[in-house]
């Protein structure tokens, strides 16, 4: 059961995050959650672009209303500071120096601008650990090139190989697709987190930060994906058509839809089970694995003409008991209200200012001892004048700051 | 077919320069060992990054029972079955580049003797990870609190298809039916159409190997810190939950109900993947503001239909998305992807080809940034591997060895690690306590 505690497992750790959108966020948010304290610096007036995208809570635009941003900055505070002007790079060089991590998505070009290369950052905060999290990373031939999470997504080879199996025979000819939402920019947050921890515990030996360079194609690149070993070790290429699930998908039944599955002849037997044992499945070209793949799109018919009749709950519960790899698939609203994660209490209530109580998930790992907590998102700038203040700006300066725009 | 199943076990790696457990201080995990029960893909890509970052990493295998992705070549969808039986377990390319850097114990945990010697080994070690079914690991007599009575700072992962409680904690799952179920699959599809079903066994895995290695390094920080250890429970449908979000706040906070949305956008347009010239190429463009359009526009020659009042801003855009869709492929139809992509750049569009498998060898800048690596295996000979995610300018993280043998590392962890003596390790052989 996930421990109850308020423990948190990086006390005292504090972090600049100057991030957009997604990924950098999503990393500031882990930390924050973790017991970092985050701080977060975005532009005076505006923000976060995140902070003017949809969706909004109650379809109702507002820099403090965003559920994206609410999503991906709970348990920070925001600090404004314009970097474009010399007053706020100043300042920002000055919040770094009690700072142990800043983590930033400023490509090599701008961050040089800004003054937040790394080779000016290790002179003046040597312990500091910087994570510069950029599409392409700091140098080789792309390192200037933009990217959205579009982007990100399709080139990180993933992409080309959406749709396959069952769902490129429904719709051949087109585009390859990505996954809903952001999650190529979540999955880089997580990692760029994960890397500050290790620069974090290298200067537990060494007493000195370094620079962590953070490319999102990397990170996408070096996951192992099977097609990647394939091509260049066994000279198999796979396209979307010679995808590797010869049947199975998503099939369609009377009120949703079901994924099935079939890997082992366990599963396949399972699944004739659920299909109450047809004639059709006993010709011998359905009795091997493999045989079974060469006639795929066969199999795909018969399931698809008995399926519509079904009703997926029903074939999820039965075909689970069965030993027949099926799943549902859930809407978001399925998932709000489902058992398993009500009883795990991965759910949890979040009281954001302005917009109200808002259900949220949590973490995908708990922690025993050092359990992770979800907090509010900030409103924009919120703690600009307690965090300058801790650094000696005057009441009467920051009112002249704000006049100008700085902060 | 010859088998190498019993082939003698090569001679253990000599440890003072040992590449499986470095002692350079420069690894972030240098001095960290890990006993490691993870097999198939998303436990042992968990392993993998902390290899990469110094940990030594003990595999604990059997012949009685090998890791999937050691068995058939090679594994290409359902040709499972005209691949070898598992006859040759030292020649799969994913076992090699999920398990590079790491050792192979062959232990039969089954056995009272083999789990006697689990725990030797737990007491010499910082981290225990698994990746099977919830309750396994207590079953073997191995769960948290029998490995916490051995080593009081262990730290423990266990990852699971739905967590180690709750109702669901038995459920059969693969990644492919994780997508569906936690809801993001509910989302992955053509606008419109029913949901493709995600035939795309990385994601949930991926997904969960990644916050895992998050979850072990805060858990280390914490240990070195204060000298405390803990259990961490990982749910792989949890972890793809949280790709779900916010739609999930969506349906809450605006009764809105997604469904597939394919590679579109609700607030940029265009926004999609463009067929380009050639068979299967394909370009990504993504318009994020005013500025950018008018930049495409000017890239594509300001043509007529640019003015057309029904592509003025980014709301008209939306509302017209596929009349837009189709007039931006008549110009990207005709073009090469990759010059396509150096004109848009150039003009500050983030474009980039849909990279094929093929493409991201041949893709320079990957070549430039080494994110595939050759590595000497010595039954199959060089073979090209994913590279390390990070580049740290201080720290290493790095491939120093390949994949284990079955077996190779157990004359070191039962000799040098636990001190068993040559005849001792020649009983538990001949027993099949190690085997």
């Amino acid at each position: 059961m996930p421990a109850t505690q308020d423990a948190p497992c990086l006390p005292g750790l504090r972090v600049v995050e100057c991030g957009r959108l997604a990924a950098v966020p999503f990393c500031g948010r882990l930390l924050a959650g973790l017991g970092a304290e985050v701080i977060k610096v975005e532009p005076p007036q505006v923000g976060d672009p995140a902070r003017r995208r949809p969706p909004f809570a109650g379809d109702q635009p507002g820099l403090e209303r965003s559920l994206l941003f609410m999503h991906a900055n709970g348990g920070k505070a925001s600090v404004t500071l314009d970097l474009e002007a010399v007053t706020g790079r100043r300042l920002l060089n000055e919040l770094l120096r009690g700072v142990d991590v800043l983590v930033h998505d400023f490509g090599t070009e701008e961050a040089r601008t800004l003054g937040l290369d790394y080779a000016s950052l290790a002179s003046d905060h040597p312990r500091l650990v910087v994570a510069a999290v950029t599409p392409f990373g700091s140098d080789g031939p792309h390192s200037a090139y933009k990217a959205h999470d579009l982007n990100v997504y399709h080139m990180g080879g993933d992409g080309y190989l959406m749709p396959s199996g069952l769902a490129h025979e429904l719709f051949p000819e087109r585009e390859p697709v990505k996954m809903a939402g952001y999650t190529a920019d979540f999955a880089c947050g997580v990692a760029a987190a994960t890397a500050i921890v290790g620069a974090l515990m290298a200067r537990l030996v060494t007493g000195r930060g370094q620079l962590v360079d953070l490319s999102k194609q990397d990170i996408h690149t070096s996951m192992c994906r099977e097609q990647l070993l394939w091509y260049a070790n066994e000279n198999v290429l796979e396209t979307r058509e010679t995808r590797a699930m010869s049947f199975g998908g998503c099939f369609q039944c009377r009120d949703g839809y079901v994924q099935i599955y079939v890997f082992t002849d366990g599963h396949w037997d399972g699944l004739l089970k659920l299909m109450g044992d047809p004639e059709w499945a006993s010709a011998e070209r359905f009795q091997t694995l493999q045989s079974r793949a060469e006639h795929g799109a066969e199999i795909n018919v018969r399931i698809r003409e008995w399926a519509i009749h079904q009703s997926r709950d029903d074939l999820y519960r039965r075909g689970q008991a069965l030993g027949a790899t099926v799943g549902t698939f859930n809407t978001p609203a399925d998932v709000l209200i489902d058992p398993h994660e009500q009883e795990r209490g991965f759910f949890v209530q979040v009281d954001q200012p302005e917009i109200g109580s808002v259900t949220q998930p949590s973490w995908p790992f708990w922690l025993s001892e050092t359990p992770a907590r979800l907090l509010p998102a900030p409103r924009l700038g919120q703690d600009t004048e307690r965090v300058l203040g801790g650094l000696g700006v005057t009441a009467e300066d920051l009112v002249a700051m704000r006049r100008v725009g700085v902060i | 077919m010859s088998t190498r199943v019993d082939s003698p076990t090569p001679p253990p790696v000599a440890a003072a320069s040992d590449p499986a457990a470095p002692t350079d201080p420069a690894y972030p995990l240098a001095g960290v060992r890990v006993v490691d029960f993870c097999w198939v893909y998303a436990g042992p890509l968990v392993t993998r990054l902390l290899a990469e970052l110094g940990a030594e990493v003990i595999k604990i295998e059997s012949r009685k029972r090998l890791d999937g992705t050691r068995l058939g070549r090679p594994i290409v969808g359902n040709a499972i079955a005209a691949g070898d039986k598992g006859l040759e377990p030292e020649l799969q390319p994913l076992n090699h580049a999920l398990n590079r850097n790491k050792r192979s114990l062959t232990v039969d945990v089954s056995t009272p003797r083999g789990v006697e010697l689990i725990k030797a080994l737990v007491r010499r070690s910082d981290i225990v990870t698994d990746n099977f079914n919830a309750g396994v690991m207590d079953r073997l007599g191995l769960g948290y609190p029998d490995l916490r009575a051995l080593k009081a700072d262990i730290i423990v992962l266990s990852m699971s298809g739905a967590g180690q409680y709750g109702p669901l904690k038995d459920v059969l799952v693969y990644a492919n039916t994780l997508a569906p179920l936690s809801g993001v699959g509910r989302l992955v599809g053509y606008p419109g159409e029913p949901p493709l079903g995600v035939m795309k066994p990385t994601y949930g895995d991926t997904n969960a190997a990644v916050r895992s290695v998050s979850a072990l390094l805060v858990a280390l920080y914490h240990r070195n810190r204060t000298g405390k250890g803990q259990f961490i429970d990982v749910s792989e449908w949890e972890a793809s939950l949280m790709g779900l979000e916010p739609a999930l706040l969506d349906v809450q906070m605006n009764g809105r109900v997604a469904g597939p949305t394919g590679n579109r956008h609700p607030a940029m347009a265009p926004h999609n993947n463009y067929r380009c010239a050639g068979d299967d190429e394909w370009i990504s463009i993504a318009v994020g503001s005013q500025d950018e359009w008018l930049r495409l526009v000017q890239t594509m020659g300001a043509p007529e239909w640019t003015a057309d009042p029904r592509f003025a801003d980014s709301h008209e855009r939306l509302r017209n998305v596929e009349a837009l869709d189709a007039r931006v492929t008549e110009w990207t139809r005709d073009q090469d992807a990759r010059d396509l992509t150096e004109r848009l750049q150039a003009a500050g569009v983030a474009a980039f080809p849909v990279l094929t498998v093929e493409g991201e060898y041949l893709d320079p800048h990957l070549s430039e940034r080494e994110c595939f690596v050759e590595l000497e295996h010595p039954m199959v000979g060089l073979e090209m591997l994913p590279g390390t995610p990070w580049r740290f300018s201080a720290s290493k993280a790095d491939i120093r060895r390949h994949a284990p043998l079955l077996g190779q590392d157990n004359d070191y962890v039962l000799g040098e690690l636990l001190r068993l003596s040559t005849e001792e390790i020649e009983r538990l052989v001949a027993e099949e306590v190690v085997v």
